[in-house]
């Protein structure tokens, strides 16, 4: 009995703990537990959004999604638009007081693009001297990174990129203090020892938990910093999210449970926000096999067989927009594409293409449907189903797998026909969508190649301001659509619950929510 | 000396093949470590599975596995890289035995004195109703009874939080361990009802009557004390569905204990965590059929020959 005493004393010990005593807590659901909170090793949606409280790097993005400066106070570019060169502020400090310098940026972007740190964006960085050669292991290539001055810093580009100031805003980009990894090595990534530049600072970690942050009292604008604590939930299930929410245990939430708009805003009112994001939902076909290596018929039948009104009506519902191409309307210098078509006359032209490709009703298609098990995708899937059978006569397996199967049968390209696509932007620029068809691109799952896409990306890469990179990646995007060489069917929203107590929310396409701009009433 | 080194032998091997088994299954399994929706670079990849060893053997990754975890290191997570596993576990493992021991101590508590009671009167409308009730929580999934549980206490009367943990932790603890609870009563009550029934029998009990003892003292000292070897030999099943329920009550109740990190381990193919976790959960069984063996020993002199 005597060893049990203290065990049990221990659990009561526990089971009692007080409540530490701040009120100003600002709850956040975040989704699934972050992977990591090493910025330049953390690849989730859910380790972004903290990262992006806890890091800054030379630029941030603010409340209303737009790319500002942040440890950079200014910065000049060359006329052939190679070299960057960064003034950095000399207040700019970590959250353990020590100053931020432009060698720890150099050490973060050397970090970065080291092999063995795997870090899951390096490929952003690309465009740098040297990142290509130091992420295939040549460790002795210059990289273009310059510590020209404690505050000064230079960024060499092996070809201009108008897309550098979001890239920079990534947390891959964020200076990491050296001194701490070289002590600490991996357990540098802990509470209260970790040196954070943002608004936040790492006080308490619950794997699977929770995450808490506490204001960075070093952070150069920390009185414009209205909430003193965050905590991030770990929020795996979005119906027991929105149970959090409706007891008030939750101030904002990182999405609502599936549902029709009207019943979502009957019970949460104007706490529901909707609002268009970044991100396209479509099916890809597997382009390196029959039926549709050489069908670009039958791939434009099976597009215009669907309808895509009643899907983002009926089985969405939550304010998508039909999609027609892979960039949604806010990438798109020419905006929204409509279509003056109606649903007949397309149904129409999709059963003459249909028996073009050489298929008819007592010679059908049949092709397998793969997709990951959720219940929106078991919905729309079927509806995609029925669809191409009531329009074409098309004969539909629907291959519904786990998660990592799912991925891993997409990526191999082996028994996948048509499977299940999406993308949401990490930065505001076309070519993070159009990066996924590039020839010989790792997640270009579809196999696609055409050297005319290919050129058309090469000139928006090296497109030397922001307009010109836009119409050259509208034409390449063209050249998508030409050769349906992927079948777009909604562009995503983003949907939270914020609480009346929260101000300061402002909904834009990133969805990026930093709580730095938020305030919490009492 | 001889058969605490037996014993120490028989539960080493028990773990190694638990381990080689739970390898050999994960790696059967089609989706890997490092396949995400965002696939990784080639370059990526490569450095991924050199860092964490998947790009070795079978025989290989069980050989270094076993050994650093007979020194207590269970590696790196795959998932969680800024965590070991035993982290994770260390984090985890407090919240589930707190949740387990609540949960069954509320389960054994209960149905102890309420089976006591009608089975000195089995048929009687109590019994009948005790039976119909254990069945009844018996066949009531945990999936099903922990979200009504928290939409009844949490959302409509808001006397406990709906899930998640905060402090103080009791409140949070409740719920979750109710719901483990539930079932547990059943089966518990089943089981001491039965043995009380058999207790009732026997000659043990007939002598002790025989002798003109009060109903009560019967009871208390002579037909509980007869039922409880048999009784507590359930105690470890009933622990043993403790643990593994727990995976689907912390899943309900976004609780960060073992149960979850189970479930997180294995839809992400996290090799070292899993691994980990099921060692964990192999060893606590192996403690409680040892606790269990000395228990009953204790209660039942006449088996200790």
């Amino acid at each position: 009995m005597r060893p049990i005493l203290p065990l049990l004393f221990g659990l009561l010990a526990y089971w009692f703990s007080a409540a530490p005593g701040y009120a100003a807590v600002l709850e956040r659901g975040n989704g699934p537990e972050p992977d990591s909170l090493d910025p330049q090793r953390a690849q989730g949606l859910a380790a972004q959004s903290i990262l992006r409280d806890l890091f800054e790097g030379l630029t941030r993005v603010n409340g209303f999604g737009e790319i500002e400066p942040a440890i950079a106070l200014s910065w000049s570019t060359s006329e052939d638009g190679l070299r960057w060169r960064f003034q950095l502020d000399p207040n700019a400090r970590y959250s353990d007081g020590a100053p931020i310098t432009s060698g720890d940026f150099v050490y973060a972007f050397e970090r970065a693009l080291f092999p063995m740190t795997a870090a899951p964006y390096a490929s952003q960085l690309e465009s740098i001297v040297g990142a290509s050669e130091r992420l295939a292991g040549q460790d002795s290539a210059p990289l273009g990174v310059l510590a020209l001055a404690p505050h000064d810093l230079e960024i060499q580009l092996k070809r201009p990129n108008a897309a550098l100031a979001s890239i920079l805003s990534l947390p891959i980009a964020a200076p990491v203090q050296r001194a701490c990894f070289e002590q600490h090595g991996d357990q540098c990534i802990r509470p209260n020892r970790l040196p954070s530049t943002g608004a936040y600072r790492l006080i308490a970690w619950r794997p699977l938990g929770s995450v808490l942050l506490e204001k960075n009292p070093h952070y150069a604008k920390a009185k414009l910093v209205a909430i003193e604590r965050v905590r991030f939930h770990v929020t795996e299930d979005a119906s027991e999210e929105a149970r959090r929410f409706a007891t008030g245990e939750l101030h904002l939430t990182e999405t609502v449970p599936p549902g029709r708009l009207a019943q979502l805003r009957k019970k949460f009112g104007e706490q529901l926000r909707i609002a268009p994001s970044l991100g396209t939902f479509f099916l890809g076909y597997n382009l390196s096999k029959a039926p549709f290596a050489d069908s670009p018929k039958l791939r434009e039948a099976l597009s215009l067989a669907l309808d895509r009104g009643l899907i983002v009506s009926i089985i969405t519902g939550t304010g998508e927009r039909p999609a027609w191409g892979l960039l949604p309307p806010e990438l798109r210098a020419s905006g929204s594409m409509q279509t003056q078509e109606t649903n007949e006359t397309r149904v129409k032209r999709a059963q003459a293409l249909y028996q073009a490709a050489g298929y008819s009703q007592k010679n059908p298609l049949e092709v397998e449907l793969r997709y990951n098990t959720t219940l929106l995708n078991r919905r729309l899937m079927l509806a995609v189903s029925l669809m191409w059978e009531q329009n074409l006569g098309v004969r539909t397996i629907l291959r519904n797998e786990e998660w990592k199967v799912f991925v891993q049968n997409r990526r191999a390209k082996r028994n996948t026909e048509v499977f299940r696509g999406g993308w949401n932007a990490d930065l505001a620029d076309p070519l993070n969508f159009l990066e996924l068809y590039a020839s010989g691109s790792h997640l270009n799952y579809s196999g696609y190649a055409n050297p005319d896409f290919d050129t058309e990306l090469a000139n928006a890469k090296i497109a030397p301001d922001w307009p010109a990179r836009l119409a050259s990646a509208e034409r390449a995007e063209a050249i998508l659509r030409q050769d349906f060489a992927l079948l777009p069917i909604f562009h995503y929203t983003s949907k939270h619950l914020v609480s009346k107590k929260l101000r300061g929310f402002v909904e834009n396409p990133l969805d990026v929510h930093p709580s730095r701009s938020m305030q919490l009433l009492p | 000396m001889m058969a605490l080194l037996r014993k120490l032998f028989s539960a080493g091997l028990v773990l190694f093949l638990l381990l080689a088994i739970c390898l050999a299954l994960l790696r059967a399994l089609p989706g890997g470590p490092f396949d995400n929706e965002r696939a990784a670079a080639p370059e990526v990849q490569a450095a991924l599975a050199a860092r964490f060893g998947t790009d070795q053997s079978y025989f290989v990754q069980l050989w270094r596995y076993a050994g650093t975890a007979l020194q207590g290191d269970f590696g790196p997570s795959f998932q969680y890289t800024d965590f070991s596993v035993g982290e994770l576990i260390a984090q985890a493992l407090p919240l589930t035995l707190s949740i387990g021991c609540l949960a069954l101590l509320l389960a054994w508590g209960l149905a102890v004195p309420i089976a006591l009671y009608a089975s000195a009167r089995p048929g009687s409308g109590l019994d009948r109703l005790l039976r119909l009730l254990s069945t009844g929580l018996l066949s009531t999934p945990k999936f099903v009874s922990a979200p009504i549980l928290a939409l009844v206490f949490a959302v409509w009367l808001g006397l406990l939080p709906s899930s998640g943990l905060g402090e103080p932790a009791w409140k949070y603890f409740l719920l979750p361990a109710l719901a483990l609870a539930l079932t547990q009563f059943g089966s518990a009550a089943r089981v001491v009802r039965g043995a009380l029934i058999e207790a009732e029998r026997s000659d043990a009990l007939k002598a002790a009557r025989a002798r003109g003892l009060s109903e009560s003292r019967l009871k208390w000292r002579h037909r509980l004390p007869i039922a409880l070897p048999s009784a507590c030999a359930f105690v470890l099943p009933s622990a043993v569905a403790v643990l593994t329920g727990s995976a689907v009550v912390e899943q309900v109740f976004a609780l960060p204990g073992l149960g979850r990190a189970l479930l997180s381990a294995a839809l992400n193919r996290d090799y070292t965590l899993l691994l980990g976790v099921v060692l964990t959960c192999g060893v606590i069984v192996l403690i409680l059929a040892w606790l269990i063996e000395v228990l009953v020993l204790w209660l039942d002199p006449r088996r200790r020959t």
